[in-house]
């Protein structure tokens, strides 16, 4: 595998790609920059195959984890919305429809006003279910200060969404 | 209203703020309104953290958060379930390069392998290379 065969790397990102566009997605709030980022991440990880030490996905979860902070820190955007529709809709009416659609503008808008650092942990949290030891070992953090930045990241979001929502 | 956010200690902005509003002197007519609601009850992170039960959560007048926060987690959910489009996994292997770059590691860092053959080459050439010093040793003149 180390040594950069390409059909070994295929099955690398078929494992690996959903939950990393998941935090691509959440953290830009753009598909078309968590896509950019997911590929440019998955080349890069495939130029330096040779240097990997340890385990592959923690590895390449950090190479897409900095390109998402590298785009925050350059961009501001005010607000993107991504485009659902390849994904299965749960909802049956066209209410239900609409009540989610606003749930999620409002969500991202939210999520987007949150310094990256809240961020990036009420994702990990929250969308991709990792628990507080899987986080603290693949940012390089302890657990108490993920704790700590979940729930600074809930009460802000509460703060925000809650008159409307509650 | 999130500047207080990138403060290193947790919650400082709200305690200061806090303190200073119960420090200070009421004015004539003016209604004091409680301390703002700006927190989250620990049972309610501790459901959300999976370390306690809805029914705990939902003890001590949280019921409202609960609810807030079920009602956000359907949007959640949908993130959850996200898939890699499905044209990106061809994309992405359509921009590799042909060959990935190897590492020239030295060759004093590199794995050394003792195979049976080889150790029988080696093993040859040292006593060639001992029986020659010493035919040459003994051949000098005295």
């Amino acid at each position: 595998m180390l040594a950069g065969n390409r059909d070994d790397f295929t099955m690398l990102i078929t494992r690996y790609s959903d939950p990393l566009y998941r935090h691509a997605l959440c953290m830009t709030g753009s598909p078309d920059v968590a896509e950019d980022i997911l590929q440019l991440s998955f080349i890069k990880a495939y130029q330096h195959l040779a240097e990997v030490r340890g385990r592959f996905d923690a590895w390449v979860f950090r190479i897409v984890a900095n390109g998402c902070k590298d785009w925050l820190k350059n961009i501001r955007r005010s607000h993107l919305s991504y485009d659902e529709d390849d994904q299965p809709s749960g909802f049956a009416t066209p209410e239900e429809e609409l009540d989610r659609t606003e749930l999620r503008s409002d969500l991202d808008m939210a999520l987007s006003s949150l310094p990256a650092s809240l961020r990036e942990a009420f994702v990990m949290k929250h969308v991709e279910g990792r628990s507080y030891e899987e986080m603290a070992d693949l940012l390089g953090t302890t657990v108490g200060a993920l704790k700590m930045r979940v729930h600074r990241a809930r009460e802000a979001l509460q703060a925000l969404l809650e008159e409307k929502y509650a | 209203m999130f500047h207080d956010l990138h403060s290193d200690g947790p919650g400082d902005g709200h305690k200061r703020e806090r303190s200073e509003q119960s420090e200070r002197p009421l004015a004539d007519r003016e209604v004091p309104l409680g301390p703002p609601r700006s927190s989250i009850a620990e049972a309610v992170h501790a459901w959300l953290d999976g370390e306690a039960t809805e029914s705990q959560a939902r003890r001590s007048e949280s019921g409202r958060d609960v609810d807030f926060w079920k009602r956000l987690d359907e949007d959640l959910a949908v993130r959850r379930r996200l898939r890699t489009p499905s044209h990106l996994h061809a994309q992405i292997m359509n921009a590799l390069p042909m060959h990935a770059p190897t590492l020239i590691t030295p060759w004093w860092r590199r794995e050394f392998v003792v195979t049976p053959s080889s150790a029988i080459v080696v093993a040859t050439t040292l006593v060639v290379m001992a029986a020659a010093a010493t035919a040459l040793v003994l051949r000098l003149p005295h």
